[in-house]
């Protein structure tokens, strides 16, 4: 008896979840991916293209991963700021440095030239 | 220090600052990593911030040894400040120039009206007019200039301290303690390499200086003594 209970019990059990599974199933359908947007001028613009064998090869030259490449490195290497920043700061320098030299140049001109002055007058 | 050892040692440093530049500009363009958001650009932080330092470090030198000449009137304290106020001049020009070619680079505008860019600015004002002051000030411009020097060292702390206190286009203080490997190596010894230039230039103005106050004094003894017209 105990035995045929359990029979039963297992079997109503089973077919239950069955019944919540086959509805759970029904209620989230399997996503499909979303389509692309395909636009409708596109049958048109590649006979536009078949035609325009100018702007064909403009378009295809623009794809060229050389011309990204020559972008980008005009991005990562541009030169033109930093030759400027470094020519400023060698221009200033090395400009002081010579008026220093010139500075300390008059200056010792100028104590030769009145130690002279100096030397003359003594003797007179 | 004797006389010939104090030249070799000018001469030394000269040489080592002569590598200095050499190896400072091979760190920075050849070892230095390519910075994500600037990219090549970025190089000019090297000579930038170094210059900044000195600039900093100029001014409180002018301003410090300004003190000393308010309070002790050594003529040779007058001599330093005066060199040192010179060099802020020259120093902060460079961090000027190269740091607007930055902002072109890196904000499209040579110039902002930020508060790290206008509290520099207001900074070096102050010590142009400093050298003004001593160029063409005439008897007791140097007491006045001391002064000034002293008001503009009081403004270093305002100027470093700008980044955190308003916001700012300027990069935080934090960017250079946190640079590493081959940034950190180019930084530090572009700073190393302008310490020893900032303080050759510093003794070479210095015995200008020096020169032009013992030629004034040689010339008016020799007026007073009839030896000269």
């Amino acid at each position: 008896m105990a035995r045929r209970i359990t029979f039963f019990t297992t079997l109503a059990l089973t077919a239950l979840l069955a019944l919540a599974g086959s509805r759970a199933a029904r209620a989230q359908p399997a996503k499909e991916p979303p389509r692309s947007y395909q636009s409708p001028m596109r049958d048109q613009c590649e006979a536009e293209l078949a035609k325009d064998r100018g702007w064909s090869a403009q378009l295809k030259d623009s794809l060229r991963p050389s011309v990204h490449e020559a972008e980008a490195g005009l991005i990562t290497r541009n030169n033109k700021h930093v030759v400027m920043a470094y020519a400023a700061v060698w221009i200033l320098t090395v400009g002081f440095v010579v008026l220093l030299w010139f500075r300390q140049r008059r200056l010792v001109a100028e104590l030769d030239a009145l130690e002279k002055k100096v030397a003359k007058a003594a003797e007179q | 220090m004797t006389n010939k050892k104090a030249t070799i040692a000018f001469v030394a440093a000269a040489a080592a600052c002569a590598l200095g530049f050499a190896g400072t500009l091979y760190l920075a363009f050849y070892k230095a990593e390519l910075d994500r958001a600037l990219f090549f650009n970025q190089k000019i932080f090297y000579y930038h911030v170094a210059n900044a330092f000195m600039q900093f470090a100029a001014v409180v030198t002018c301003g410090v040894y300004s003190l000393f000449y308010l309070r002790k009137r050594q003529p040779r304290h007058d001599d330093i400040a005066l060199a040192a106020g010179e060099l802020a001049v020259l120093f902060g020009a460079v961090v000027l120039i190269t740091g607007s070619i930055w902002g072109k680079a890196a904000w499209d505008k040579w110039w902002d009206w930020d508060a790290r860019l206008t509290t520099f600015l207001l900074l070096w004002l102050t010590m142009v007019g400093y050298v003004l002051v001593r160029q063409y000030g005439g008897h007791g411009s140097d007491r006045m200039a001391a002064g000034l020097a002293v008001f503009a060292t009081v403004n270093i702390p305002l100027v470093y301290f700008s980044v955190k206190i308003w916001r700012t286009l300027h990069p935080q203080t934090s960017v250079v303690p946190e640079l590493e490997g081959g940034m950190r190596a180019a930084m530090w010894s572009s700073v190393g390499l302008f310490t020893i230039f900032y303080v050759l230039l510093l003794r070479l103005r210095i015995q200008a200086a020096r020169s032009e106050r013992r030629l004034t004094e040689l010339r008016e003894r020799a007026l007073d003594a009839g030896l000269i017209e």
